[in-house]
Order: structure tokens, then sequence, then C-alpha cells
């Protein structure tokens, strides 16, 4: 089913297609640069290209490993010496440590989550992003408990390393994450205690499935995992050989003083762990009512490759199927995919990362917070009429700013009620109000603004990245009938443009 | 369906809604509508003639929740203040004895829950003590959502036990504001396959916001409302029609992603019109009803929408910020505080909400015509009985 489509040329359509898949989308001058290429060309450049030196270096101020050592250790030290000492004084400065953290916490939680946002707009390489976001959403971990940024973001990098790469070696490394482990457990595992938490759900969420293994497989493997631990004034994993229940274990039917990376391989030899993951990755980049013959393709795929990522994605982007018409425009963007193809849309090169954050909150999906292990469930979990509703309004906003009379949520990461806050924020509101968001000019010619139907097909083209024909372009035209004057104005663009993407329509990639 | 080739063309610029208000109840017989398509145009059409609606009637229960978020301290609320092992263990956390208001020979209110301790006397109030799970999840988040779901507590549930009540008490006359949440998100109790409610924080927010624009306002709904089937399914806009007409709802398995889109939005206006309707023939908050805080004014915007009509069958309010841990601070502290707010919010309810219209008294005495209100408070208990270490 995955047989390779063998049409030399391919359609501004499909390309389209192609990069809102394998990425995020891109503005129409993009579009057509990648077209350019021919399908070929454009598949490898989405496995071959490289991230710009900017994008690599850059990372928050406070992600580096010496930093956080020392931290944790100025942390420990100054907890001791907190409890040495006695009564309420000591509390209060406990307390008020405690406080402190938590306010950092947020704040470099916020921090890291708008970092990635603008990696995924300004990113070289949409498909490393678009698989680490797959990877996120998969292997679920939340700060919710995890509490920790720096972990949370290591966790980040090490989706981001492995993207492309072979499934089986980063499910081995996820084991051993840190964050996941706090997340799941895995260190509070001891040999008289095994936990079980990660064990089953490495088995029923992340690889085989349920139904797929027995309870007894779930202890077996808790016993295996007995080993790890978390060094947390490094935040790094290790194995900590006095706890580890060395005894013989029989897992999925293999016998072994089997240990993690052991319990990885014997479930990656099972065939079921392809079909899992290849109804995923099917789901994901083609379709979420794909046919059971479509997954099975991918999943023997999985199988043909070893579990390695960029071979059988490379299939899937080289298929007839992938590009078939009733798989295009048939998949409802994620809030994440919203935010950032708008972007490319209206080309907001430059967009506060408080406005970003608060935008995802409000559409459902906050980075680095799935609501539980089994991650985010896609599709038509992120539409009810408020999720909707606020998709259309905040549209409205990044195109009118604050003319559109639209409250934009803003998510700042500290404390609401502090000074500090309020402050941000009114100098966020003034930065907005100073700007205009998006620039008409670039995206309407002034021979456009005369002719509002050719303004139309330009906006449209744009925003739909289709052709709008005959009775669907009535409800736009008669709006564009009742506005005045000689030309188009930015404000009328605007609301054009806000209708435009105030349609169940928008909502599709 | 039949709809005219072009509205222009006779000379008046109809709302696509209004066409389909005047035209589809009008012209009755062989519609192959699915169900719930006609449904929601009834609704649309009893909401514009102030109808009451056909799902709650007069006589329709009306359930407001009100969470306690954040963990409340259980034993605080309702103590067993015979228990002296309780009363050792909490250390700080204890109340003293004498200010507790007994109910029964081993069980009392906390101080600040007079107003409880009416209603109890009176034969309103039930009280039902642990309610809990079989190997409860120490971690906050994943037992709020077990709760929240109703499912074992190793299991993930894609529906919240509301929810699934909306799916399948309310199938019948499909109604987006079966339950109404009063905040920016529903909470995961409503999740559901197909009626997940609204999430609404205030009437006037709720709603396409783009400046006054009627021109806009046109387009937007003629976008936003069904066409008529169109074999070309890229033209974008229409509902696939299920063999054999007007049974039930869609599948929404057998949806596809534009039809189901389309359908939400369709919801997106009713329940929108809906409650601006409601809203504004409540009257506005006159505020003559003290400040009190982030629950009062929730309340007070279901009073408004209770006395307006609305047809919602569950009304689900957030009280916020239980999770005090060991800083409740005892008879005059931070969690007797919110006990005293959330006695006063059950207070108001009861006396059959905020606005002391005649109408709404007589309520009280049973012989009104408004709807007959169940309050329900609700949270996750605290796990440990000892004080939280560090």
């Amino acid at each position: 089913m995955l047989d390779p489509i063998t049409t030399p040329d391919w359609s501004l359509a499909e390309t389209v297609h192609l990069l809102n898949r394998a990425g995020f989308g891109a503005a129409p001058a993009a579009v057509r640069e990648w077209h350019a290429l021919g399908r070929t060309a454009a598949v490898d450049r989405l496995f071959a290209a490289e991230e710009s030196a900017a994008l690599t270096s850059a990372r928050p101020a406070w992600f580096s490993m010496e930093k956080y050592r020392d931290l944790a250790i100025a942390v420990r030290d100054e907890r001791m010496a907190l409890a040495a000492e006695k009564g309420n004084p000591a509390e209060q400065k406990a307390r008020q440590r405690r406080l402190k953290q938590m306010t950092q916490d947020r704040q470099q939680a916020a921090e890291a989550a708008g970092w990635w946002l603008d990696r995924m707009y300004a990113t070289r390489v949409p498909l490393v992003e678009k698989m680490t976001l797959f990877w996120h959403g998969h292997f679920a971990t939340s700060l919710e408990k995890v509490k920790d940024p720096y972990l949370i973001l290591q966790q980040n990098e090490l989706f981001r390393s492995h993207a492309l790469g072979n499934i089986r070696e980063l499910a081995k490394a996820v084991a051993r994450d840190p964050a996941m482990m706090i997340y799941l457990d895995t260190d509070q595992s001891v040999q008289t205690k095994p936990n079980e938490n990660f064990a089953r759900e490495v088995m029923e969420l992340f690889t085989l499935g349920e139904g797929h293994y027995r309870e007894q497989d779930v202890k077996e493997a808790a016993r295996a995992l007995t080993s790890l631990k978390v060094n947390r004034l490094l935040g790094r994993s290790f194995f900590h050989e006095p706890s580890w229940d060395d005894g013989e274990k029989t897992f999925l039917g293999e016998r072994g003083r089997h240990q993690c990376d052991d319990i990885v391989d014997i479930i990656f030899r099972k065939p079921e762990c392809a079909r899992f993951l290849g109804e995923k990755l099917c789901a994901f980049f083609i379709s979420d009512s794909a046919s059971p013959e479509l997954a099975a393709a991918v999943a023997e795929a999985l199988r043909r490759h070893d579990h390695a990522v960029a071979p059988v994605l490379r299939t899937v982007f080289l298929s007839a199927e992938f590009y078939a018409p009733h798989h295009r425009r048939a998949q409802i963007k994620s809030p994440v995919q919203f935010l950032v193809q708008t972007r490319h849309a209206l080309e907001l090169d430059d967009l506060p990362r408080p406005l970003q954050l608060g935008i995802l909150q409000q559409l459902g999906q906050v980075l680095f917070r799935p609501p539980n292990v089994a991650g985010w469930d896609g599709g038509r979990a992120w539409i009810n009429t408020n999720t909707l509703l606020a998709r259309y309004n905040v549209a409205g906003f990044l195109l009118k700013g604050p003319d559109s009379r639209y409250r934009p949520p803003l998510a700042m990461g500290r404390n609401a009620a502090s000074k500090d806050t309020r402050a941000a924020r009114d100098r966020l509101a003034r930065m907005l109000s100073r700007r205009a968001v998006v620039r008409m000019s670039a995206m309407v010619t002034p021979d456009q603004r005369r002719d509002p139907a050719a303004a139309l097909t330009a906006l449209s083209e744009r925003v739909f990245q289709a052709p709008l024909r005959g009775a669907d372009r009535l409800p736009f035209e008669k709006f564009l009938a009742r506005q005045g004057g000689r030309e188009l104005t930015d404000a009328a663009l605007a609301s054009l443009l806000h209708l435009l993407m105030s349609t169940p329509r928008y909502q599709l990639c | 369906m039949i709809m005219p080739s072009d509205s222009s063309a006779s000379g008046l610029l109809r709302t696509r809604r209004e066409f389909l208000r005047s035209t589809m109840l009008g012209a009755g017989t062989a519609w192959t509508m699915p169900g719930f398509v006609a449904g929601t145009i009834a609704l649309l059409q009893a909401t514009a003639e102030g109808r009451p609606s056909p799902t709650t009637g007069r006589d329709g229960r009306i359930l407001v929740i009100l969470q306690l978020a954040g963990g409340n301290d259980g034993l605080n609320t309702l103590v067993p203040f015979a228990d002296d092992a309780d009363h050792r263990a909490r250390g700080s956390l204890a109340l003293p004895r004498t200010a507790l208001l007994r109910l029964s020979d081993d069980c009392a209110l906390a101080p600040s829950l007079g107003g409880l301790r009416a209603l109890y006397d009176e034969g309103r109030l039930a009280i039902v003590q642990g309610v809990g799970y079989p190997n409860p999840n120490r971690s906050h988040f994943r037992s709020t959502e077990i709760w929240q779901c109703a499912t074992d507590a190793h299991k993930v549930s894609k529906t919240g036990w509301l929810g699934r009540y909306f799916d399948n008490a309310c199938d019948g006359a499909p109604n987006p504001t079966v339950g109404v949440s009063v905040s920016d998100q529903a909470p995961q109790s409503f999740r559901a396959a197909r009626h997940p409610g609204i999430a609404m924080s205030s009437p006037e927010l709720y709603r396409w916001v783009h400046g006054q624009d009627e021109a806009l306002e046109d387009a937007f709904a003629a976008l936003n409302t069904p066409e008529e089937e169109n074999d070309d399914m890229m033209a974008g806009g229409s509902i696939p029609m299920p063999a054999g007409g007007k049974s039930g709802g869609p599948d929404p398995a057998d949806e596809s992603p534009l039809a189901f889109l389309e359908r939400t939005a369709l919801n997106t206006q009713v329940s929108s019109d809906q409650v601006r309707a409601v809203a504004s023939k409540a009257g506005r908050d006159t505020g003559s009803q003290p400040a009190g805080g982030r629950l009062a004014q929730s309340l007070r915007l279901v009073s408004r929408m209770i006395a307006g009509g609305l047809p919602a069958r569950v009304y689900y309010v957030s009280h916020g910020g239980f999770d005090t841990h060991n800083n409740q601070g005892g008879e005059r502290g931070s969690h007797q505080n919110l006990l005293r707010q959330m006695d006063e919010a059950h207070h108001r309810l009861s006396l059959g909400v905020c606005d002391p219209a005649p109408r709404l008294a007589r309520n009280r005495s049973g012989s009104g015509a408004g709807p007959r209100l169940s309050t329900a408070s609700t949270s996750d208990a605290r796990l440990m009985v000892g004080q939280n270490g560090g």
C-alpha cells in the first residue's frame, strides 16, 4: 500500500500537503521554493538539511549542566541548614525558599516552551521538530509532576537528537531519562518494592498496547528496572547495583537476568511493537482513520528497517497513498500546528512568547504538560465549542491586535498577581498596540486592493492553500461588496482574513 | 434540502440562519436531514421566541456542582471529633473541639459551615462519606483524573462521568449547552463522545469577537452553518447525510473531520446565541450583591443562566485554592475561609438563586414555576492524615 508514486511532477497542492504534515506549513514563497525542487529532492531535503547554527546553539540561559549542578548543591545546602535550625523562623524561611523555587520553575518552564515554539517556526529541519513533538506526545511526561524544567528540557533534547533515528535506542534512552524516571516513579523502585508504573506504561502505552503482555510480564519488567536512579544534583541517571534485582526473570517468554536494556530489546523483538508504533505514526502523519491495511503497511516498513524512523517516513512521503486526495485537508490541526502554521500563513516572524503560550493554553495544548501519560488524544478532541471560538478569536487578535476587541490570554510563567508580572503585562500590551501585527502590504498588491475578487483569490490561497471556488466564494464576496471605498483598506483586508480563518475549513491541514 | 439559488436575487440579504429558521420548520415533509440538525434548528427557534427549551421543560432538575479544587481537607470539613486517634495524628491541623458544629454523636461540621448545618437541620443536606476507590493514586493530578472520569485507578478514559451522562441522557434533543462549566475550560468530567457541553466564564465573551460589524457577522453566520448537501467534498461545507435520514445524530466514527467541525461550528453559534439571549433577558449583573470574590461571581452567573431559562442540566463551578496543605491556619485560617465561602455559596443557591424576585421565592416553598435545583460539592480528598512533611 505504500508503493512509490510514479508521476515525476507534483502539484503545489501536494507540496503544501507534504509541508503541512512533515512540518508546520510554510508561507507561499517558501512553498513555491520547495515545489521547484521536485518531489524527490524536496523529500531529501526534509531528511538531509541541517539546522541553522543560530538555532543549534541557542538555549535558555539557565539550561547548562554546570549551572544546574551548582544551583542544586546550593539548594541542598540551604535545606540542610534550615533543617538544623528549629522553630517558626526556620519553617518560614523554608516556605519562602519553596515559593521562590516554584516561581523560578514556572518562569523557566515558560521560557523552555517559548524557546521550543520559536524553534518550530524558524527551523530549517521542520521534520525533526515535528517528530520531536510526536515523541513528546508519545513518551508523555509532565512538568506537573516532574517540576524541574531543566530535566524536561533535557528530555526534549533527547527527543530531538533521536527524532529520526532508531526507536528501540530511543526507548532505552527514555527508560533512563531522569524526567521520565521521576514521572513514572522508576527512581523510587527498589529490589524489595519494585515500582510497576513505568514497566506497565512502557508496554501499554509506549510499545505494545493493551492485551499483548500479561500482568506477570509487568512484574518481571519492574524487577529488571530496579537498578535505575536519578542523581538530582547532576540531573542524570545511573545504574545502582545494590538495588538491582539480579535474579532470573521470564519476560514475554524470554528468560535471563534481565536489566533495563534487555527489557527493551525483548519488547522490540515482538511484531506487535512495530504494529503499535506503525499505527501511531500512520495516524500522526497520514490519517487517524486510516484503513488497517495502511497501518499494517507502515508497520511492515518499520519491521523491515528495524524500527528506524527515517527510512520509514521517506517511504511514506514518496508513496502514492500519502498524496491521495482523501488524506489531504483531512487532519484537524493540533493547537501547536494551528499556531505555527498560522504564523507561516501570516508571516509573523516575531510573536511575543507569552502570547503564544497563552494561545496554546486556551486551545488546550500546553507544551510539557500533557494531560496524562497517554499524551494528547488529538484529532477531534482538540475541538469543542470553546476551543473553536478560541481559534476564531485568536486569529482575529493576530490580525487586528487590540482593534479586534479580543483580550488575549497571556501566559507569563510568573506569579500572576505580582507587581513584576503586572508591569510585564503592561509592557507587552503597549508593545502589541504600537506595532501592526500583520503586514498587509506584504500579502496583497495595490492592484489587488482595487479588485476585491483578486484580493479574495490571493488571500484565500494564502489561508486555505487551495483555490476557493464557486459557491464557497459567496459569503466573502458579499462581505467585500459591503466595504466602501475604491480600494480595500488594511482593516477591510484584516477582516477578510479573519473571516477566512473563522471557518471550519481552516482547522484542517 | 431546498435552498434559493441566490438570496440576492430576491432582493433580500438574509442570513443563512434566518433562512433556515423560517423555511425548514415551515416546510416539513420529506426531509432527509440528520436529526441533530433539525433538533438544533428547533432550539434556535425556541430561543428566538423565548419559549422554554424542550430539554429541561418546567420540571427538569438542574444540578450545580461545586468542585473544591486542590484537594479539600475532608477531615477538617466533616470532623470525626470523637475519634482521638484522628486528633492526635492531625497535630497542628486539628480544629478545637468546642468550635465544631455537631451533627451527631461522632461527627461535626467545621465552624465556618453554619449555613450547611442549617440545611442539615432542615433535612435538605446529605453528606456522603468515605467515597474513594481502591489503590488510591498518590499523584494529585492523576487522582483528580480518576475522579473526573470515574474509572479504575489504572485505566485512562476518554470520557468523564458527566460527559457520559450528557451523551446518554440528552441525545434525543441535542443541546449544546446541556452542561455549562463556568470557567475558561471544561473539567475532565465533561469529556464526552458527542455532547461535551460548553465552558464559559462570561456570556459577553462567549462569542465570535470581531468588533461591531454587521457585514462580518452575517458572513460569519453563513460560513458556520451547514449548507445543502454537496457532492464535491473539496468545496468544503457539506454535512454528509446518513442513509435513512432522521435517525438521531451522526455516528462520530463515520463523520468526516470537516463534517464534525461544521457540526461543532453550528453548536457554537447556537450555544453562543442562547447564552447571550438568556444573559440579556435575565438582565445585567446589577451588582446589588456584594462582590464576594470569584465564587460568588460565578454563582451569580449560574443564577442568571437558570433564571433566564438556559436549557442546561448541569452547571460546574470550581472553587479554588484548597491545596493549602500545612498552611491551613486553624479556625481563622485560609482553609476555614474557603469553607466559609463555600458555605455562603450553598446558602445562596438553596434560596433559589441570588435574585430575590417573588417568582423565585415561591420556588423555595415549592409552588413556583422555576427549575428544581440540586447542589453538590465535590472534591478529591486529602490522602495523608498527618501533616505533610517539608
